[in-house]
């Protein structure tokens, strides 16, 4: 009997995750993928992230909070999965003196993967502080409340960040 | 362009760049003058709606394998299953060939 009220419980739980996953599953790979443009890293993390909130799933005591909390782990995830890029990159580079040779994928126009990709190497040379309110705001279904609990800032401080980083990008267009 | 218009050139800059649509007293000298508008709001106009048609691009270029929620949920079972294992082991119960047959 115990047996099939735990049984019972999992599937409940498990029924659970899938809807949240589905839910989420968009704005967390969008989150990564922002952070790293590279699908492959991005579902990586996306799918850590959610590996992560599922251990850890029962330390979540308001279930309404499942959307901040993913957010925060997968940008988390992917800021972490970024330096450990960047230090094998300068590694590497110590070696082979080429290019980053970021890949852009899921857009055909090659002009436009020029520009998107000039465009993320000014978001890479601004301040910390304006780079994850840009990299976060940009994400759809992201609003200033958002951003600012996963970075811990109130959404006034978001917004002045993000017109400030959005102002460097422009002075950065040539 | 005239002389008197240079002290002009950066607060429009800055209105254009924000998208400030609030009519200012430099708006208005931007109207009186002829072509003004064009040659310093425009470009920088341009670049503003440049930037709002990439900007989601940097986040949204690309979208999710479409068995990424079976491949999470698979995942996430054989982490429970995993785990389930390691709780029966550590509670003390031996797996069915270490049980004793009395």
């Amino acid at each position: 009997m115990d047996n099939l009220i735990a049984r019972t419980d999992a599937e409940e739980r498990e029924a659970g995750f899938a809807a949240r996953v589905a839910e989420n599953q968009r704005r967390v790979f969008h989150i990564a993928y922002g952070i790293l443009g590279n699908r492959a890293d991005a579902e990586d993390v996306a799918q850590e992230t959610f590996l992560r909130a599922y251990q850890k799933l029962s330390s979540l005591r308001e279930s309404e909070k499942f959307r901040a909390w993913v957010n925060r782990i997968a940008f988390r995830l992917a800021l972490n999965r970024q330096r450990g890029m960047r230090r094998r990159l300068t590694r590497d580079t110590a070696w082979h003196a080429h290019g980053t040779g970021g890949e852009i994928d899921g857009l055909q126009d090659a002009e436009k993967r020029v520009l998107v990709e000039r465009l993320r190497n000014e978001i890479e040379r601004l301040p910390e502080k304006l780079r994850s309110v840009l990299q976060l705001s940009i994400v759809e279904d992201m609003d200033a409340t958002d951003v600012g609990m996963i970075l811990g800032i109130p959404a006034g401080t978001v917004r002045s960040r993000l017109h400030a980083a959005r102002k460097l990008l422009l002075e950065a267009m040539k | 362009m005239k002389n008197e218009c240079a002290k002009w050139k950066d607060p429009l800059l800055e209105a254009a760049l924000t998208g400030n649509s609030g009519r200012t007293v430099c708006e208005e000298h931007m109207f009186e003058v002829r072509g003004l508008h064009g040659r310093v709001g425009g470009p920088a106009r341009e670049k503003r709606e440049r930037l709002d048609t990439l900007l989601p691009l940097v986040a949204q270029g690309s979208e999710l394998s479409v068995d990424f929620r079976a491949r999470v949920l698979a995942a996430a079972e054989a982490t429970s299953e995993t785990s389930r294992r390691h709780r029966h082991g550590r509670n003390g119960n031996a797996p069915e060939r270490w049980r004793p047959s009395w």
